[in-house]
């Protein structure tokens, strides 16, 4: 008796199949397609999300009007309070995605036990961190790039003399340092469980040293002296730069730098933790 | 052997859910994995599939150590077979995903397509997870752990929601394969599909 074409197929798939071992980016974009195909679902969410990014744009806009200062030196490379804001409050939703929805996605995905079942399979742990962590990062990389396009398109925001080119790389490369911060998390998650709560915690504290609200010179001299140093702090100096056709140049060989040295490490880190988990039996928490 | 575990244990703090196991399964071979509530079937496929590090003991798969990633490339794992979705997928995107992770990218269309017919889930493969009766998540997540052509197949009950139809469509699957199989499972009328019975006690 002759089998069935599909079952001939699937024999050919299973004999090409056993011991294949994918590669890194494979893995990366298989997960980043899953996420991305997921997501395609939520459009209310998206749309509620987006209206109230604008609105707080609106209410910086009008705290500007309240607080011109224009001979202020603090706001170094902008022209108005609002155009230091707004530059802050984008990037800070690159930062928030890498913490607070990195952390609540791997907890997620040990809940209902998807990173257990990422994890049998036969790819590398910084993969799975990776491709985990690069849908929230690309996703707050649009949302900061469409917030910043409102806000010169309706808010007054000053992009007469902005340096497109050195505006994208900056901002990429503050995703990629973003996505090392977010790993780290992600994997602090899997280690510990409360991942999330250092995330919101975390996201607080570099919201407040990173120069987004206001600049780092009104900080105190101990914490702007521990702001230095902030990839978070470097990657708002280098948009604020570009923004106003300023050198950017050397805040993204900066942020080039931490996120080449940052990825594979907190890649490392993840595979620890995830290691740390499989010996106490905590990769699924139900 | 395909599978060969060696002194195995496990414990969580100072409770034992089983040691000094050692366990033998050639090419094709079906165990049945039994026992009471607690006496850690469950965990024990875990540690089998490397998901979960053992006390003390090894674990090789074809060779090579679980938990390795070419060990990982050979083994086909269900675990909780009603949940690991992502829920707001079709079961068909669900499978698409778990095959981008276990073949080159000209075969993953086909074998989800095969696979799908073969267990009869393409009616509804198309339809979200999150709308799918228990039976149908559980014939999807057997499914899902077929894709690759692993060499060891690890079950937790994967039989429990199935409707009479369904299980046999799987065992035919399973039986079609000569794949080795470790499952856990109360169901008697699995027995009559395994080789042999491994009776787990409870230890706590």
């Amino acid at each position: 008796m002759t089998e069935p074409a599909s079952v001939r197929s699937l024999e050919s798939a299973r004999d090409i199949g056993t011991g294949f071992v994918p590669t890194g980016p494979r893995v990366v974009l298989a997960i980043l397609r899953r996420d991305a195909a997921e997501h395609r679902f939520l459009g209310l969410p998206f749309v509620l999300d987006f209206l109230f990014g604008v609105v707080n744009l609106m209410v910086f806009s009008l705290i500007s009007r309240v607080l011109r200062h224009p001979t202020r030196p603090a706001f170094l490379h902008t022209a108005s309070y609002f155009d230091f804001v707004a530059v802050g409050i984008g990037f800070m939703l690159v930062v928030q995605a890498a913490s607070t929805q990195i952390t609540s996605r791997i907890r997620q995905e040990q809940r209902d036990g998807t990173l257990e079942l990422m994890t049998a399979q036969p790819v590398s742990a910084a993969a799975v961190a990776i491709g985990v962590s690069c849908y929230p990062i690309l996703f707050g990389l649009v949302r900061a790039a469409s917030y910043l396009g409102i806000a010169a398109l309706l808010l007054g925001l000053d992009v007469s003399s902005t340096n497109w080119l050195g505006f994208a790389v900056v901002l990429s490369l503050g995703g990629c340092a973003a996505l090392c911060f977010g790993m780290a998390l992600a994997a602090l998650t899997v280690a510990f469980e409360h991942g999330d709560a250092l995330g919101t915690l975390l996201i607080v504290a570099v919201a407040f040293a990173s120069g987004t609200y206001f600049p780092v010179a009104v900080l105190p001299r101990a914490l702007r002296w521990l702001s230095t140093p902030l990839p978070t702090r470097i990657a708002l100096d280098g948009l604020r730069a570009a923004l106003s056709g300023g050198s950017w140049g050397g805040a993204a060989v900066v942020l080039a730098s931490v996120s080449a040295v940052g990825l594979p490490l907190t890649g490392c880190f993840f595979g620890w933790a995830t290691r740390l988990a499989m010996r106490r039996g905590t990769l699924t928490r139900g | 052997m395909i599978l060969q575990a060696r002194d195995a244990a496990r414990r969580f703090g100072d409770q034992h859910v089983f040691s000094g196991l050692d366990l033998d399964v050639a090419a094709g071979q079906h165990l049945l994995l039994s026992g009471a509530n607690g006496s850690g079937k469950s965990t024990l496929l875990r540690c089998l599939a490397g998901t979960l590090a053992l006390s003390s003991g090894s674990v090789m798969v074809d060779g090579l150590p679980a938990g390795s990633r070419r060990a990982r490339a050979r083994i086909g794992l269900c675990l909780r077979p009603e949940q690991a979705f992502q829920l707001r997928l079709s079961g068909h995107d669900n499978l698409l995903f778990a095959a981008r992770l276990r073949l080159p990218r000209r075969l993953v269309g086909e074998a989800v397509d095969a696979i799908e017919d073969e267990l009869g889930i393409t009616h509804f493969a198309g339809e979200r997870v999150q709308r799918y009766s228990s039976g149908m998540r559980a014939l999807v997540a057997c499914a899902r752990a077929m894709i690759g052509g692993p060499s060891l197949l690890l079950l937790d009950e994967p039989t429990r929601s199935l409707d009479a139809a369904a299980r046999r469509r799987l065992w035919t699957a399973l039986h079609r394969r000569s794949v080795a199989c470790v499952l856990a499972s109360h169901r008697g009328s699995d027995r009559d599909h395994c080789d042999r019975v491994l009776e787990l006690p409870v230890l706590r």
